[in-house]
Protein backbone atom coordinates (compact mmCIF):
# COMPACT_ATOMS: atom_id res chain seq x y z
CA UNK A 1 0.00 0.00 0.00
CA UNK A 2 1.60 3.50 -1.18
CA UNK A 3 1.72 6.01 1.16
CA UNK A 4 -0.49 7.86 -1.01
CA UNK A 5 -3.43 5.37 -0.78
CA UNK A 6 -2.69 5.01 2.97
CA UNK A 7 -3.45 9.31 3.30
CA UNK A 8 -6.50 9.20 0.91
CA UNK A 9 -8.30 6.11 3.19
CA UNK A 10 -7.38 7.63 6.44
CA UNK A 11 -9.18 11.05 4.99
CA UNK A 12 -12.46 9.07 3.34
CA UNK A 13 -12.72 7.56 6.72
CA UNK A 14 -12.22 10.61 9.36
CA UNK A 15 -14.45 12.52 6.44
CA UNK A 16 -17.17 9.66 7.03
CA UNK A 17 -17.02 9.92 10.42
CA UNK A 18 -17.44 13.40 10.52
CA UNK A 19 -20.08 13.59 8.23
CA UNK A 20 -21.97 10.58 10.43
CA UNK A 21 -21.56 13.23 13.69
CA UNK A 22 -22.87 16.04 11.53
CA UNK A 23 -25.94 13.50 10.91
CA UNK A 24 -26.51 12.80 14.27
CA UNK A 25 -26.16 16.40 15.50
CA UNK A 26 -28.56 17.80 12.97
CA UNK A 27 -31.14 14.64 12.67
CA UNK A 28 -32.70 16.13 15.96
CA UNK A 29 -32.60 19.72 14.38
CA UNK A 30 -34.14 18.68 11.27
CA UNK A 31 -36.94 16.92 13.17
CA UNK A 32 -38.02 19.95 15.31
CA UNK A 33 -37.79 22.12 11.96
CA UNK A 34 -40.20 19.79 10.13
CA UNK A 35 -42.26 19.56 13.72
CA UNK A 36 -41.67 24.10 13.64
CA UNK A 37 -43.07 23.83 9.74
CA UNK A 38 -46.66 21.51 10.01
CA UNK A 39 -47.29 24.08 13.38
CA UNK A 40 -46.84 26.72 10.48
CA UNK A 41 -48.89 24.99 8.17
CA UNK A 42 -51.52 24.42 10.64
CA UNK A 43 -52.01 28.02 11.46
CA UNK A 44 -51.97 28.57 7.73
CA UNK A 45 -54.02 26.27 6.36
CA UNK A 46 -56.67 27.16 8.61
CA UNK A 47 -59.08 26.39 5.53
CA UNK A 48 -57.84 23.64 4.63
CA UNK A 49 -57.45 21.40 7.67
CA UNK A 50 -61.34 23.34 9.01
CA UNK A 51 -62.64 21.59 5.91
CA UNK A 52 -61.39 18.13 6.82
CA UNK A 53 -62.39 17.87 10.19
CA UNK A 54 -65.93 18.76 8.60
CA UNK A 55 -65.54 16.25 6.31
CA UNK A 56 -65.03 13.93 9.00
CA UNK A 57 -68.24 15.58 11.12
CA UNK A 58 -70.35 14.73 7.83
CA UNK A 59 -68.94 11.04 8.10
CA UNK A 60 -70.20 10.98 11.52
CA UNK A 61 -73.53 11.95 11.04
CA UNK A 62 -73.71 9.95 8.01
CA UNK A 63 -72.62 6.75 9.65
CA UNK A 64 -74.98 7.81 13.02
CA UNK A 65 -78.05 7.86 9.33
CA UNK A 66 -77.26 4.40 9.06
CA UNK A 67 -79.45 3.63 12.10
CA UNK A 68 -82.07 6.11 10.92
CA UNK A 69 -85.56 4.67 11.15
CA UNK A 70 -86.58 5.51 7.78
CA UNK A 71 -85.12 3.35 5.32
CA UNK A 72 -84.65 5.78 2.34
CA UNK A 73 -82.53 7.99 4.85
CA UNK A 74 -80.44 5.05 5.46
CA UNK A 75 -80.02 3.85 2.08
CA UNK A 76 -78.82 7.39 1.14
CA UNK A 77 -76.34 7.52 3.65
CA UNK A 78 -74.91 4.91 2.62
CA UNK A 79 -74.92 5.88 -0.95
CA UNK A 80 -73.14 9.13 0.08
CA UNK A 81 -71.03 7.42 2.43
CA UNK A 82 -70.09 5.56 -0.63
CA UNK A 83 -69.74 8.72 -2.96
CA UNK A 84 -67.17 10.06 -0.06
CA UNK A 85 -65.16 6.93 -0.71
CA UNK A 86 -65.09 6.76 3.53
CA UNK A 87 -63.13 3.94 4.17
CA UNK A 88 -63.40 5.02 7.75
CA UNK A 89 -67.11 4.18 7.34
CA UNK A 90 -66.22 0.81 6.33
CA UNK A 91 -66.29 -1.15 9.80
CA UNK A 92 -70.35 0.61 10.50
CA UNK A 93 -71.39 -0.44 7.19
CA UNK A 94 -70.15 -4.30 7.30
CA UNK A 95 -72.23 -3.80 10.81
CA UNK A 96 -75.33 -2.78 9.33
CA UNK A 97 -75.40 -5.63 6.86
CA UNK A 98 -78.40 -6.88 9.50
CA UNK A 99 -80.18 -4.26 8.61
CA UNK A 100 -84.18 -5.94 8.04
CA UNK A 101 -84.50 -4.06 4.72
CA UNK A 102 -83.19 -5.84 1.90
CA UNK A 103 -82.77 -2.76 -0.51
CA UNK A 104 -80.64 -1.32 2.53
CA UNK A 105 -78.33 -4.56 2.67
CA UNK A 106 -77.62 -4.23 -0.86
CA UNK A 107 -77.27 -1.05 -1.00
CA UNK A 108 -74.08 -1.44 1.51
CA UNK A 109 -72.80 -4.50 -0.70
CA UNK A 110 -72.82 -1.97 -3.29
CA UNK A 111 -70.90 0.74 -1.77
CA UNK A 112 -68.26 -1.98 0.29
CA UNK A 113 -67.29 -2.81 -3.56
CA UNK A 114 -67.14 0.66 -4.29
CA UNK A 115 -64.72 1.17 -1.29
CA UNK A 116 -62.96 -1.62 -2.89
CA UNK A 117 -60.84 -2.51 0.61
CA UNK A 118 -60.04 -5.66 1.36
CA UNK A 119 -60.99 -5.14 4.92
CA UNK A 120 -64.67 -5.27 3.62
CA UNK A 121 -63.77 -9.12 2.11
CA UNK A 122 -65.51 -11.20 5.29
CA UNK A 123 -68.63 -9.06 5.29
CA UNK A 124 -68.83 -9.81 1.42
CA UNK A 125 -68.34 -13.21 1.97
CA UNK A 126 -71.14 -13.16 4.61
CA UNK A 127 -73.98 -11.75 2.20
CA UNK A 128 -72.61 -14.63 -0.25
CA UNK A 129 -75.34 -16.23 1.81
CA UNK A 130 -77.80 -13.45 2.32
CA UNK A 131 -81.33 -14.26 2.01
CA UNK A 132 -81.65 -11.84 -0.82
CA UNK A 133 -80.72 -12.39 -4.23
CA UNK A 134 -79.95 -9.28 -5.34
CA UNK A 135 -77.64 -8.88 -2.13
CA UNK A 136 -76.06 -12.57 -2.89
CA UNK A 137 -75.42 -11.49 -6.65
CA UNK A 138 -74.05 -7.52 -6.00
CA UNK A 139 -71.75 -8.98 -3.40
CA UNK A 140 -70.49 -11.69 -5.74
CA UNK A 141 -69.18 -8.89 -8.36
CA UNK A 142 -68.10 -6.54 -5.78
CA UNK A 143 -65.83 -9.94 -4.55
CA UNK A 144 -64.58 -10.02 -8.16
CA UNK A 145 -64.19 -6.15 -8.36
CA UNK A 146 -61.57 -6.39 -5.55
CA UNK A 147 -59.72 -9.22 -6.76
CA UNK A 148 -58.88 -10.78 -2.87
CA UNK A 149 -58.03 -13.95 -3.30
CA UNK A 150 -59.62 -14.61 0.42
CA UNK A 151 -62.55 -14.62 -1.45
CA UNK A 152 -62.34 -17.50 -3.63
CA UNK A 153 -63.56 -20.59 -1.15
CA UNK A 154 -66.61 -18.82 -0.53
CA UNK A 155 -66.98 -18.28 -4.05
CA UNK A 156 -66.99 -21.37 -4.73
CA UNK A 157 -69.49 -22.40 -2.43
CA UNK A 158 -71.89 -19.41 -4.07
CA UNK A 159 -71.22 -20.98 -7.08
CA UNK A 160 -73.99 -23.50 -6.63
CA UNK A 161 -76.57 -20.75 -5.82
CA UNK A 162 -79.90 -21.80 -6.74
CA UNK A 163 -80.46 -18.00 -8.23
CA UNK A 164 -78.67 -18.04 -12.21
CA UNK A 165 -78.22 -14.47 -11.72
CA UNK A 166 -75.76 -14.79 -8.87
CA UNK A 167 -73.97 -17.81 -10.15
CA UNK A 168 -73.18 -16.10 -13.35
CA UNK A 169 -71.73 -12.78 -11.32
CA UNK A 170 -70.10 -15.67 -9.09
CA UNK A 171 -68.33 -17.60 -12.33
CA UNK A 172 -66.96 -13.46 -13.81
CA UNK A 173 -65.92 -12.76 -10.09
CA UNK A 174 -63.48 -15.96 -10.21
CA UNK A 175 -62.52 -15.35 -13.65
CA UNK A 176 -61.56 -11.86 -12.45
CA UNK A 177 -59.54 -13.41 -9.48
CA UNK A 178 -58.13 -15.56 -11.60
CA UNK A 179 -57.18 -18.12 -9.16
CA UNK A 180 -56.45 -21.52 -10.14
CA UNK A 181 -58.25 -23.50 -7.33
CA UNK A 182 -61.36 -22.58 -9.01
CA UNK A 183 -60.85 -24.18 -12.51
CA UNK A 184 -62.94 -27.10 -11.00
CA UNK A 185 -65.45 -25.44 -10.48
CA UNK A 186 -65.39 -23.39 -13.52
CA UNK A 187 -65.21 -26.43 -15.44
CA UNK A 188 -68.00 -27.82 -13.92
CA UNK A 189 -70.22 -25.09 -14.58
CA UNK A 190 -69.48 -25.20 -18.69
CA UNK A 191 -72.07 -27.46 -17.99
CA UNK A 192 -74.58 -25.07 -16.31
CA UNK A 193 -78.15 -25.10 -17.23
CA UNK A 194 -77.92 -20.97 -18.56
CA UNK A 195 -75.97 -20.11 -21.93
CA UNK A 196 -74.35 -16.83 -20.43
CA UNK A 197 -73.11 -19.20 -17.02
CA UNK A 198 -71.44 -21.36 -19.25
CA UNK A 199 -69.97 -18.42 -21.62
CA UNK A 200 -68.99 -16.73 -18.47
CA UNK A 201 -67.37 -20.39 -17.55
CA UNK A 202 -65.09 -20.20 -20.73
CA UNK A 203 -64.32 -16.85 -20.66
CA UNK A 204 -63.09 -17.04 -16.79
CA UNK A 205 -61.16 -20.87 -17.99
CA UNK A 206 -59.40 -18.65 -20.47
CA UNK A 207 -58.75 -15.64 -18.46
CA UNK A 208 -57.11 -17.79 -15.55
CA UNK A 209 -55.24 -20.55 -18.46
CA UNK A 210 -53.68 -17.94 -20.55
CA UNK A 211 -52.83 -15.26 -17.51
CA UNK A 212 -49.19 -16.16 -16.23
CA UNK A 213 -48.67 -13.58 -14.49
CA UNK A 214 -47.54 -13.67 -10.85
CA UNK A 215 -49.93 -10.66 -10.47
CA UNK A 216 -53.45 -12.50 -9.27
CA UNK A 217 -55.36 -9.49 -11.04
CA UNK A 218 -56.00 -9.12 -14.78
CA UNK A 219 -55.77 -5.57 -14.20
CA UNK A 220 -54.41 -4.11 -11.37
CA UNK A 221 -56.26 -1.19 -9.52
CA UNK A 222 -54.34 0.86 -7.41
CA UNK A 223 -57.43 3.29 -7.00
CA UNK A 224 -60.24 1.08 -6.86
CA UNK A 225 -62.50 4.26 -6.89
CA UNK A 226 -61.23 6.66 -9.14
CA UNK A 227 -64.94 7.68 -9.69
CA UNK A 228 -65.79 10.35 -7.09
CA UNK A 229 -68.90 9.25 -7.41
CA UNK A 230 -68.96 5.47 -8.52
CA UNK A 231 -72.77 4.49 -7.62
CA UNK A 232 -74.51 4.30 -11.41
CA UNK A 233 -76.65 7.11 -9.78
CA UNK A 234 -76.96 8.06 -7.19
CA UNK A 235 -77.73 11.60 -7.56
CA UNK A 236 -80.78 11.41 -9.53
CA UNK A 237 -82.82 9.64 -6.92
CA UNK A 238 -82.67 12.50 -4.47
CA UNK A 239 -82.21 15.27 -6.68
CA UNK A 240 -85.01 14.28 -8.86
CA UNK A 241 -87.15 13.81 -6.31
CA UNK A 242 -86.69 17.25 -4.53
CA UNK A 243 -86.35 19.09 -7.91
CA UNK A 244 -89.55 17.94 -9.69
CA UNK A 245 -91.08 18.36 -6.47
CA UNK A 246 -91.31 21.77 -6.91
CA UNK A 247 -91.12 21.38 -10.46
CA UNK A 248 -94.71 19.45 -10.66
CA UNK A 249 -96.18 22.55 -9.02
CA UNK A 250 -95.08 24.41 -11.73
CA UNK A 251 -95.68 22.96 -14.78
CA UNK A 252 -99.14 22.51 -14.34
CA UNK A 253 -99.31 23.69 -17.76
CA UNK A 254 -98.52 21.29 -21.08
CA UNK A 255 -94.80 22.43 -22.08
CA UNK A 256 -94.82 22.29 -25.74
CA UNK A 257 -91.89 24.07 -27.40
CA UNK B 1 -98.01 4.33 -52.56
CA UNK B 2 -96.89 5.99 -48.95
CA UNK B 3 -95.07 8.81 -50.65
CA UNK B 4 -97.96 9.61 -52.71
CA UNK B 5 -100.39 9.55 -49.54
CA UNK B 6 -97.96 11.49 -47.12
CA UNK B 7 -97.50 14.19 -50.53
CA UNK B 8 -101.50 14.88 -50.55
CA UNK B 9 -101.79 15.02 -46.59
CA UNK B 10 -99.09 17.61 -46.64
CA UNK B 11 -100.96 19.46 -49.16
CA UNK B 12 -104.50 18.84 -47.51
CA UNK B 13 -103.00 19.67 -44.02
CA UNK B 14 -102.68 23.80 -43.91
CA UNK B 15 -106.20 23.81 -44.67
CA UNK B 16 -106.99 21.13 -42.27
CA UNK B 17 -105.49 23.41 -38.99
CA UNK B 18 -106.56 26.38 -40.49
CA UNK B 19 -110.17 24.58 -39.98
CA UNK B 20 -108.57 23.67 -36.59
CA UNK B 21 -107.84 26.89 -35.43
CA UNK B 22 -111.39 28.56 -36.40
CA UNK B 23 -113.40 25.51 -34.68
CA UNK B 24 -110.57 25.75 -31.25
CA UNK B 25 -111.48 29.69 -31.51
CA UNK B 26 -114.67 29.11 -31.27
CA UNK B 27 -114.67 27.13 -28.16
CA UNK B 28 -112.29 30.23 -26.27
CA UNK B 29 -115.72 32.00 -25.91
CA UNK B 30 -117.91 29.48 -24.69
CA UNK B 31 -119.59 29.67 -21.42
CA UNK B 32 -118.17 26.41 -19.88
CA UNK B 33 -114.84 27.00 -18.52
CA UNK B 34 -114.10 22.75 -19.80
CA UNK B 35 -114.81 23.88 -22.85
CA UNK B 36 -112.72 27.01 -23.03
CA UNK B 37 -109.46 24.69 -21.74
CA UNK B 38 -110.29 22.03 -23.77
CA UNK B 39 -109.96 24.70 -26.59
CA UNK B 40 -106.90 26.16 -25.30
CA UNK B 41 -105.39 22.91 -24.93
CA UNK B 42 -106.35 22.07 -28.88
CA UNK B 43 -104.34 25.56 -29.87
CA UNK B 44 -101.43 24.50 -28.03
CA UNK B 45 -101.25 21.53 -30.09
CA UNK B 46 -100.79 23.33 -33.23
CA UNK B 47 -98.26 25.44 -32.26
CA UNK B 48 -97.08 29.00 -34.29
CA UNK B 49 -100.38 28.47 -36.47
CA UNK B 50 -102.60 29.46 -33.82
CA UNK B 51 -100.99 32.84 -34.12
CA UNK B 52 -103.93 35.03 -35.37
CA UNK B 53 -106.00 34.23 -31.87
CA UNK B 54 -103.12 35.54 -29.96
CA UNK B 55 -105.07 38.23 -28.58
CA UNK B 56 -107.74 36.07 -27.92
CA UNK B 57 -105.60 34.09 -26.12
CA UNK B 58 -104.09 37.15 -23.91
CA UNK B 59 -107.62 38.01 -22.49
CA UNK B 60 -107.85 34.92 -20.96
CA UNK B 61 -104.89 34.75 -18.99
CA UNK B 62 -106.67 36.08 -15.88
CA UNK B 63 -109.18 33.46 -16.35
CA UNK B 64 -108.56 31.02 -13.00
CA UNK B 65 -112.02 28.69 -13.28
CA UNK B 66 -110.67 25.17 -11.89
CA UNK B 67 -110.95 22.68 -14.34
CA UNK B 68 -110.20 19.05 -13.88
CA UNK B 69 -106.67 18.40 -15.22
CA UNK B 70 -107.39 15.60 -17.54
CA UNK B 71 -109.79 17.55 -19.79
CA UNK B 72 -107.20 17.76 -22.01
CA UNK B 73 -107.16 14.09 -22.58
CA UNK B 74 -103.34 12.81 -23.45
CA UNK B 75 -101.60 12.39 -20.24
CA UNK B 76 -98.84 15.41 -20.07
CA UNK B 77 -95.05 14.81 -19.01
CA UNK B 78 -96.09 16.32 -15.42
CA UNK B 79 -94.77 14.38 -12.74
CA UNK B 80 -97.26 12.22 -10.96
CA UNK B 81 -100.39 14.74 -10.06
CA UNK B 82 -102.62 14.22 -13.06
CA UNK B 83 -105.74 14.99 -11.33
CA UNK B 84 -104.62 18.66 -10.27
CA UNK B 85 -106.63 20.80 -11.19
CA UNK B 86 -106.02 23.41 -14.29
CA UNK B 87 -107.19 26.51 -15.39
CA UNK B 88 -108.31 27.81 -18.93
CA UNK B 89 -105.88 30.69 -18.30
CA UNK B 90 -103.22 28.39 -17.53
CA UNK B 91 -103.97 26.73 -20.81
CA UNK B 92 -103.71 29.80 -22.59
CA UNK B 93 -100.58 30.58 -21.26
CA UNK B 94 -99.25 27.29 -22.65
CA UNK B 95 -100.60 28.19 -26.01
CA UNK B 96 -98.99 31.31 -26.25
CA UNK B 97 -95.68 29.73 -25.25
CA UNK B 98 -96.51 27.47 -28.04
CA UNK B 99 -96.53 30.33 -30.64
CA UNK B 100 -93.57 31.33 -29.74
CA UNK B 101 -92.01 34.85 -30.27
CA UNK B 102 -95.11 36.77 -31.09
CA UNK B 103 -96.31 35.86 -27.63
CA UNK B 104 -93.35 37.69 -25.89
CA UNK B 105 -94.75 41.09 -25.84
CA UNK B 106 -98.39 40.26 -24.78
CA UNK B 107 -96.78 38.13 -21.84
CA UNK B 108 -94.30 41.10 -20.40
CA UNK B 109 -97.60 43.14 -20.33
CA UNK B 110 -99.73 40.44 -18.54
CA UNK B 111 -96.79 40.42 -16.10
CA UNK B 112 -97.27 44.10 -15.30
CA UNK B 113 -101.15 44.08 -15.55
CA UNK B 114 -103.56 44.50 -12.66
CA UNK B 115 -105.30 40.76 -12.76
CA UNK B 116 -103.15 38.48 -10.76
CA UNK B 117 -103.97 34.80 -12.23
CA UNK B 118 -103.05 36.71 -15.11
CA UNK B 119 -99.59 37.85 -13.64
CA UNK B 120 -98.86 34.20 -12.40
CA UNK B 121 -99.95 32.69 -15.56
CA UNK B 122 -97.46 35.21 -17.59
CA UNK B 123 -94.51 34.79 -15.22
CA UNK B 124 -95.14 30.70 -16.23
CA UNK B 125 -95.28 31.48 -19.42
CA UNK B 126 -91.87 33.85 -19.75
CA UNK B 127 -89.81 31.22 -18.50
CA UNK B 128 -91.29 28.46 -20.87
CA UNK B 129 -91.03 31.04 -23.58
CA UNK B 130 -87.27 30.97 -22.56
CA UNK B 131 -86.57 34.40 -23.55
CA UNK B 132 -83.59 35.81 -21.39
CA UNK B 133 -84.89 39.61 -21.83
CA UNK B 134 -87.78 38.65 -19.43
CA UNK B 135 -85.32 38.24 -16.49
CA UNK B 136 -85.30 41.87 -15.12
CA UNK B 137 -89.26 42.01 -15.26
CA UNK B 138 -89.22 38.58 -13.66
CA UNK B 139 -86.72 39.78 -10.74
CA UNK B 140 -89.21 42.51 -10.05
CA UNK B 141 -92.00 40.08 -9.91
CA UNK B 142 -90.26 38.57 -6.81
CA UNK B 143 -91.75 40.96 -4.93
CA UNK B 144 -95.24 40.88 -5.97
CA UNK B 145 -97.99 41.30 -4.19
CA UNK B 146 -99.32 37.87 -4.34
CA UNK B 147 -97.68 34.66 -3.29
CA UNK B 148 -98.40 32.20 -6.71
CA UNK B 149 -96.77 35.58 -8.55
CA UNK B 150 -94.16 35.44 -6.40
CA UNK B 151 -93.56 31.55 -6.96
CA UNK B 152 -93.87 31.38 -10.83
CA UNK B 153 -90.99 34.35 -11.01
CA UNK B 154 -89.10 31.70 -9.03
CA UNK B 155 -89.68 29.13 -11.69
CA UNK B 156 -89.37 30.93 -14.15
CA UNK B 157 -85.52 32.82 -13.31
CA UNK B 158 -84.58 28.98 -12.13
CA UNK B 159 -85.14 28.16 -16.18
CA UNK B 160 -84.00 30.91 -17.92
CA UNK B 161 -80.57 30.17 -15.57
CA UNK B 162 -81.09 34.00 -15.15
CA UNK B 163 -77.37 34.72 -12.61
CA UNK B 164 -78.15 37.94 -12.90
CA UNK B 165 -81.41 37.29 -10.78
CA UNK B 166 -79.23 35.37 -8.29
CA UNK B 167 -79.16 38.71 -5.55
CA UNK B 168 -82.82 39.03 -6.15
CA UNK B 169 -83.49 35.73 -5.34
CA UNK B 170 -81.27 35.67 -2.08
CA UNK B 171 -83.26 38.21 -0.60
CA UNK B 172 -86.74 35.96 -1.69
CA UNK B 173 -85.35 33.32 0.46
CA UNK B 174 -86.80 35.55 3.19
CA UNK B 175 -90.36 35.61 1.45
CA UNK B 176 -93.15 35.28 4.17
CA UNK B 177 -94.97 32.40 1.81
CA UNK B 178 -93.03 29.29 2.57
CA UNK B 179 -94.50 27.49 -1.04
CA UNK B 180 -92.01 30.81 -2.43
CA UNK B 181 -89.48 30.42 -0.34
CA UNK B 182 -89.37 26.59 -1.70
CA UNK B 183 -89.51 27.64 -5.24
CA UNK B 184 -86.61 30.29 -5.08
CA UNK B 185 -84.57 27.68 -3.21
CA UNK B 186 -85.07 25.73 -6.23
CA UNK B 187 -84.32 28.26 -8.48
CA UNK B 188 -80.98 29.29 -6.86
CA UNK B 189 -79.73 25.90 -6.93
CA UNK B 190 -80.90 25.37 -10.80
CA UNK B 191 -78.86 28.30 -11.29
CA UNK B 192 -75.94 27.10 -9.60
CA UNK B 193 -74.14 30.30 -8.89
CA UNK B 194 -72.09 29.93 -5.94
CA UNK B 195 -72.91 33.18 -4.27
CA UNK B 196 -75.94 31.48 -3.23
CA UNK B 197 -74.50 29.38 -0.46
CA UNK B 198 -74.34 31.62 1.85
CA UNK B 199 -78.32 32.19 1.87
CA UNK B 200 -78.79 28.91 1.07
CA UNK B 201 -77.22 27.59 4.27
CA UNK B 202 -79.29 30.09 6.51
CA UNK B 203 -82.27 28.32 4.59
CA UNK B 204 -81.72 25.16 5.91
CA UNK B 205 -82.78 26.20 9.32
CA UNK B 206 -86.08 27.41 7.71
CA UNK B 207 -89.26 26.72 9.68
CA UNK B 208 -90.75 24.89 7.05
CA UNK B 209 -89.50 21.31 6.04
CA UNK B 210 -90.18 22.10 2.35
CA UNK B 211 -88.00 24.83 2.65
CA UNK B 212 -85.01 23.04 4.38
CA UNK B 213 -85.53 20.38 1.92
CA UNK B 214 -85.31 22.22 -1.10
CA UNK B 215 -82.17 24.03 0.21
CA UNK B 216 -80.40 20.81 0.73
CA UNK B 217 -80.87 19.89 -2.90
CA UNK B 218 -79.63 23.30 -3.82
CA UNK B 219 -76.31 23.42 -1.71
CA UNK B 220 -75.31 19.70 -3.18
CA UNK B 221 -76.22 21.58 -6.75
CA UNK B 222 -74.11 24.03 -5.93
CA UNK B 223 -71.31 21.51 -4.99
CA UNK B 224 -69.89 24.03 -2.47
CA UNK B 225 -67.70 22.57 0.33
CA UNK B 226 -68.87 25.34 2.34
CA UNK B 227 -72.04 23.87 3.10
CA UNK B 228 -71.05 20.77 4.69
CA UNK B 229 -70.97 22.17 8.34
CA UNK B 230 -74.70 23.38 7.84
CA UNK B 231 -75.73 20.18 6.07
CA UNK B 232 -73.74 17.99 8.82
CA UNK B 233 -76.35 19.94 11.30
CA UNK B 234 -79.46 18.85 9.13
CA UNK B 235 -78.49 15.06 9.45
CA UNK B 236 -79.98 15.47 12.79
CA UNK B 237 -83.44 16.97 11.19
CA UNK B 238 -86.50 15.96 12.71
CA UNK B 239 -87.81 15.49 8.93
CA UNK B 240 -87.07 12.52 7.39
CA UNK B 241 -87.02 13.91 3.80
CA UNK B 242 -84.74 16.94 4.85
CA UNK B 243 -82.36 14.24 6.77
CA UNK B 244 -82.28 11.82 3.50
CA UNK B 245 -81.89 15.13 1.02
CA UNK B 246 -78.99 16.59 3.87
CA UNK B 247 -77.24 13.03 3.26
CA UNK B 248 -77.81 13.07 -0.59
CA UNK B 249 -75.66 16.50 -1.02
CA UNK B 250 -72.97 15.63 1.38
CA UNK B 251 -72.21 12.71 -1.24
CA UNK B 252 -72.57 14.92 -4.02
CA UNK B 253 -70.17 17.63 -2.73
CA UNK B 254 -67.85 15.08 -2.25
CA UNK B 255 -64.59 15.11 -0.06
Amino acid sequence: MSPATVFIRTLLKSSAIFIGATLIFLHPQLEWRSEARTAADRTQGVGVSAGQASNEAAIDGLIALLKDPDAGVRRQAVRSLAALNSRRAAPALAAAMKDADPDMRAAIVGALGDLGDTSVVPALRDALKDSSDTVRARAASALGDIGDRASVDALIGAAKDKNADVRRRVIHALGEIGDERALDTLTQALKDEDAAIRRAAAAAIAEIGGDRHPHPHPHPRPNPNPNPNPNPNPRVDVSVDSATHVRTAVHVHTVVR
Amino acid sequence: MIAALMTVALIIAPGLNQKDVEAAAAGLSSADPGVRTRAACDLRKLGSQAAPVLPRLVTMLDDGSPVDGTICGERTWRFGHVQDPTTPGEQAASAMVAIGTPAYEPLTKALGGPAWIARRNAAWGLGALGNRSAVPLLSRSLRDSEAPVRDRSAWALGALDASEAVPALIEALKDTDAGVREQVAWALGAIGDRRAVDGLVGALSDSAPGVRKQAAWALGALGDSRAVSGLTRCLKDADAGVRKQAAWALGAIGG
